[in-house]
């Protein structure tokens, strides 16, 4: 019998000189957990904060140090990575039918990079905190805020160099290593989306490493480009700060999309719906989302008419967006539908994501914005984007590919039931914030008008489910590590050329060349024996 | 829980575009809602209906439905444009009241009242301006019972105009975050009636105050001779500098005039006048903007 | 693609895209400032050393041209070729440091040594830029020349040295270079010695 990759098990040297992507991928996904744990605790201080309007439970001091910790390492240390890092550094190769990525030792640089950027990060968050905002903006974080500013920045640096060396391995992989047959219209639509998200990781992180490295100077040497008193400009700043951001909320939607049209196909058992559209509209975000940046600064004091551009477009990317849902739901008219978890967690996605992204609209729309910038709207958008969609593909991934990667099923019932309790502690926690933002309660605000009091306890008790909803995987999955059932090639009978080797597969991936198929998702013929 | 009410013609036609947008988001929500419950219940694995022909591509069926999505993303994008632009643009020429921010207070200065801390007071029914800007750190004036907000800048002035249509006192916020105490920076925009707001004792005006700081640093000196342009009924009026751009005298370029005179010269004189940054503060620069407006210096 | 061009080659074009972003960002905040401060910055110009730039700018060139020379040549000059490229790398940052110091001395060199001929503020500004833009082209510079020293060294022990290895450095080295083209209008000419 061949040894699976995950052999020499308990060797350290195995794990951290390894340059087999499958490991990586794991290190990946144990780090990044960490690193959720760590912004869920800052989210839970803003909670528990929250139900006192007058900042009686938590201080002033605390609460900007925990939101600033919370957006800092959900953005960067969780989200930026999480799928591509993980479920992508694991399933490109395999999908395309290659042994490894094109640049394994880079991959490995990669992940050191990242883990050397979070160390730098999170001591600055324990030594004292950072209280600007995950956004940094000048001239407070330049010249008037008292703390760890300058490491904190220098680990997202670093972290972002471990972005774009990644991206670049996805992109050069895809063109370069898919097996003979393979063609770009018979790839995976996650391998697509990665390819998509790569492109926005390769051009949208340098301007940010740039950006947050003139922040640095500044702020150490008092020499500043955004300083007001030497002729320099403040929203020069944002300028240059949203045109990394905003494309990076794809860098963190993309792959969720990708895994969502995975997980539907396989739990409808049949093609995605619009297979042309869905990779099309992938490469349309990620192209137009660097045009957008502008609509995070309707009121920062932007001329009017580049206002109503960036208005425009937003509302554009919400037509490739509109047709991968509409795809998404067409795909499960006159399928065979099972309900399982990965099902549970990609319909929810679905869900989810048209909220957010309806909501987005709200905020494209500039007059509306003007009241609704800088409140918990805005918060309650993002995180059904990236909690409600994004996190829950991350999840529904995960249980899908748990057999592949590990070799062992995990509790089914369970897992059905962890998912509904995720999507309902979800809702309560975030629903009431898109009142509280039209009520005209703003962001990062320690203390708040006593009549929001209500919608703020209904949301911080909502985090107690939420938290349940992430405790249950956590705990049945690894437990099903020691006591899972051993798991088949292909447990799903699902499609794609992971499903044709072993699980856990070889450290080479194939034992004998996979069989292309004549079309993408072939729910319709039998799978490869 | 009360929404805040809406106090002005524009707060009411933002609402009615939240209004609509809701509308629409609540329809797609419960089309795409229903349509993926309905369709898990009817395809369940193992129902008994017809599964032949599954639809591998609908071409014309997308398009309508992203054509109408567009078609009702435009309508509701032009609506709301134009409502942002009559919001940014309207009221250039109403009265002005000065507000500088610095953490964490608003320091408010009415030209024709005086000064007051957090605390703005405005005239029901007529257009007011306010002129804002910051002493230290980027902070948003932000009023939810009209709706709006801009965001205060250090080194310019951003402006925001409005015209409130019902009397009471309402909540001010600050919505950029500005430190460690960003939650209690808060003001109180105070609407009485044009008889209330006409009554009242007018302390040490604006245009008295920049009078005397236009004697106290001898700005006649050189304003009233052939070496520097002359300032009589400066503002509004379109100044000819050198390179042969034209730019409209406004507190903003009155303010950059006297911060960083050499950085845009009237034509036919040279860059001989200093600045005055660091030696006058906001509230002494917008005295002075108040006297320069009055005419005749 | 995947059988006419080496992965290593295209890895390095996408690495060279994000490259450009790296760059053009701060070039995008210079060529913002210039535009809202032109009177400062063209004295900023004024003061630079236009016989150091335009000496470095012609040294960096031909540099470009010997290492284009080192990739076509036979392996005999190959080797002292690219020994030439990086010492005419080294040539510039001779020039570039001493241009650096001639500022310092001068007091023009934020924050090291600041009293300068000018009070405006943005004529700092137009330093700050200067050196934080061209202290990261010498950065990259610098690798450079480790690296073609280095590809040299393996060379000269007789281990191998791949044919995409050495395309890839030419593509940085070109990189490099075309970078300064950019920077050398933008720093000593353009609106300055008229």
């Amino acid at each position: 019998m061949t040894k699976s990759y995950l052999t020499p098990l308990w060797d350290w040297k195995a794990w951290l000189f390894t340059t087999d992507h499958k490991r990586i991928g794991i290190l990946y996904a144990l780090t990044i957990t960490l690193f959720f744990i760590v912004g869920a605790a800052g989210a839970a201080i803003i909670r528990f904060a929250l139900l006192s309007s007058h900042a009686s439970l938590v201080s002033a001091e605390l609460y900007n140090k925990a939101f600033t910790a919370h957006g800092v390492v959900m953005v960067w240390f969780f989200l930026i990575p999480s799928i591509p890092a993980t479920l992508g550094n694991f399933l490109l190769p395999l999908m395309i039918g290659a042994d490894d990525l094109s640049f394994p030792r880079l991959n490995l640089l990669s992940w050191y990079l990242f883990i050397a950027g979070a160390l730098i990060t999170l001591t600055a968050l324990f030594i004292g905190g950072v209280d600007t905002g995950w956004t940094f903006y000048t001239p407070y974080s330049t010249m008037f805020s008292n703390s760890y500013v300058e490491l904190a920045v220098t680990g997202v640096i670093v972290a972002g160099f471990s972005s774009i060396l990644t991206g670049l391995n996805f992109i050069v992989t895809t063109h370069m290593k898919r097996a003979e047959g393979m063609t770009w219209m018979k790839l995976p639509l996650f391998v697509w989306s990665l390819y998509a998200t790569s492109l926005i990781l390769v051009l949208a992180t340098p301007v940010l490493a740039i950006t947050l490295f003139a922040l640095i100077i500044e702020r150490a040497f008092h020499i500043g480009i955004f300083d007001p008193s030497l002729g320099g400009d403040p929203l020069l700043f944002q300028h240059f700060f949203w045109f990394y951001s905003h494309p990076a909320v794809y860098i963190m939607i993309l792959p969720g999309m990708g895994v969502v049209s995975e997980l539907i196909a396989a739990y409808a058992r049949r093609p995605v719906f619009g297979y042309k559209m869905i990779a099309y509209s992938s490469m349309a975000i990620g192209i137009l989302g660097f045009f957008l940046w502008g609509h995070h600064m309707f009121v920062a004091g932007q001329s009017a008419y580049a206002s109503m551009a960036f208005s425009i477009l937003s509302f554009l990317i919400g037509i490739p967006s509109a047709i991968k849902v509409f795809n998404w739901v067409a795909t499960l008219y006159k399928g065979e539908i099972t309900l399982d978890a990965p099902m549970l967690y990609a319909l929810g996605f679905v869900g989810l994501f048209t909220v957010g992204g309806l909501t987005g609209f709200f905020l494209a729309a500039l007059a509306v914005d003007v009241h609704l910038h800088d409140t918990f709207f805005v918060i309650a958008h993002f995180h059904f984007i990236m909690v409600g969609g994004m996190l829950m593909a991350y999840l529904g991934g995960l249980h899908f590919w748990w057999p592949k990667i590990t070799g062992r099923l995990y509790p089914k019932r369970l897992a059905r039931w962890a998912a509904v309790i995720l999507f309902v502690g979800f809702n309560i926690t975030f629903f009431p914030q898109f009142i509280l933002g039209y009520m005209g309660m703003p962001r990062r605000y320690a203390e708040y008008p006593d009549h929001l009091l209500w919608l703020n306890w209904i949301s911080s008790a909502g985090t107690l489910l939420l938290a349940l909803g992430y405790l249950l995987p956590l705990v049945y999955l690894v437990r099903s590590l020691k006591s899972g059932s051993p798991a088949t090639d292909n447990p799903w009978d699902a499609r794609g050329l992971e499903w044709q080797t072993t699980s856990p597969p070889p450290k080479e991936n194939f034992l004998k060349p996979p069989v292309i198929p004549s079309h993408p998702y072939p729910y319709d013929q039998k799978a490869p024996s | 829980m009360e929404f805040p009410a809406a106090i002005s013609q524009t707060a009411h036609q933002i609402d009615h575009v939240s209004l609509a947008l809701l509308g629409m988001s609540t329809l797609l929500v419960v089309a795409v809602w229903f349509t993926i419950v309905l369709f898990c219940w009817r395809y369940y694995k193992g129902s008994q209906v017809d599964r032949t022909n599954p639809p591998k591509k609908a071409r014309r069926l997308e398009l309508v439905v992203m054509g109408i999505i567009f078609l009702v993303g435009f309508g509701i994008f032009f609506w709301s444009a134009r409502l942002f632009y009559h919001l940014t643009l309207a009221n250039r020429n109403a009265p002005e009241i000065f507000i500088i921010a610095k953490q964490w207070m608003w320091t408010v200065h009415d030209p024709r009242y005086g000064d007051n801390i957090n605390r703005v007071i405005v005239p029901l029914g007529q257009p007011v301006r306010l002129i804002m800007t910051s002493e230290d750190v980027i902070h948003s004036f932000y009023i939810p019972a009209l709706r709006i907000k801009q965001d205060v800048l250090p080194g310019r002035y951003t402006t925001l105009a409005f015209v409130p249509e019902k009397i009471g006192q309402y909540e001010i916020l600050c919505s950029q975050y500005c430190g460690l105490d960003h939650a209690t920076m808060r003001a109180t925009l105070d609407v009485v009636s044009a008889e209330d707001y006409r009554n009242r004792t007018a302390s040490v005006s604006s245009v008295h105050l920049g009078k005397d700081i236009y004697i106290k640093h001898q700005c006649a000196a050189c304003h009233s001779g052939p070496t520097a342009p002359p300032l009589t009924h400066l503002y509004g009026q379109s100044v000819a500098l050198q390179g042969g751009k034209h730019v409209i005298a406004d507190e903003n370029y009155i303010r950059r005039s006297l911060v960083d005179p050499n950085r845009e010269i009237v034509a036919g004189y040279s860059a001989v006048m200093p600045t005055f940054q660091g030696q006058l503060s906001e509230r002494e620069l917008a005295a002075l903007i108040e006297y320069l407006k009055a005419g005749t210096p | 693609m995947k059988n006419r061009v080496p992965a290593g080659l295209l890895g390095m074009w996408v690495f060279l895209a994000s490259e450009v972003l790296f760059f053009s960002t701060l070039i995008l905040a210079f060529w913002v400032y210039r535009h809202e401060w032109p009177v400062e910055f063209s004295d900023g110009v004024r003061h630079m050393d236009l016989i150091a730039g335009s000496v470095n700018t012609a040294v960096l060139l031909t540099s470009s041209w010997t290492m284009a020379l080192a990739l076509a040549s036979s392996p005999r000059w190959k080797g002292r070729l690219l020994v030439l490229t990086a010492f005419l790398g080294a040539v510039f940052l001779v020039i570039k440091g001493s241009e650096y110091f001639m500022h310092a001395r001068d007091g023009m060199l934020p924050p090291i040594s600041w009293s300068p001929p000018q009070s405006a503020p943005a004529f700092k500004l137009f330093f700050i830029l200067y050196f934080l833009i061209t202290g990261l082209h010498a950065l990259h510079l610098s690798i450079g020349i480790g690296c073609v020293l280095w590809a040299r060294l393996r060379m000269a022990l007789r281990r191998e040295v791949s044919e995409t290895l050495l395309e890839n450095l030419g593509l940085y080295w070109h990189f490099v270079d075309i970078v300064w083209i950019f920077l050398f209008p933008l720093f000593y000419l353009i609106g300055g010695h008229a």
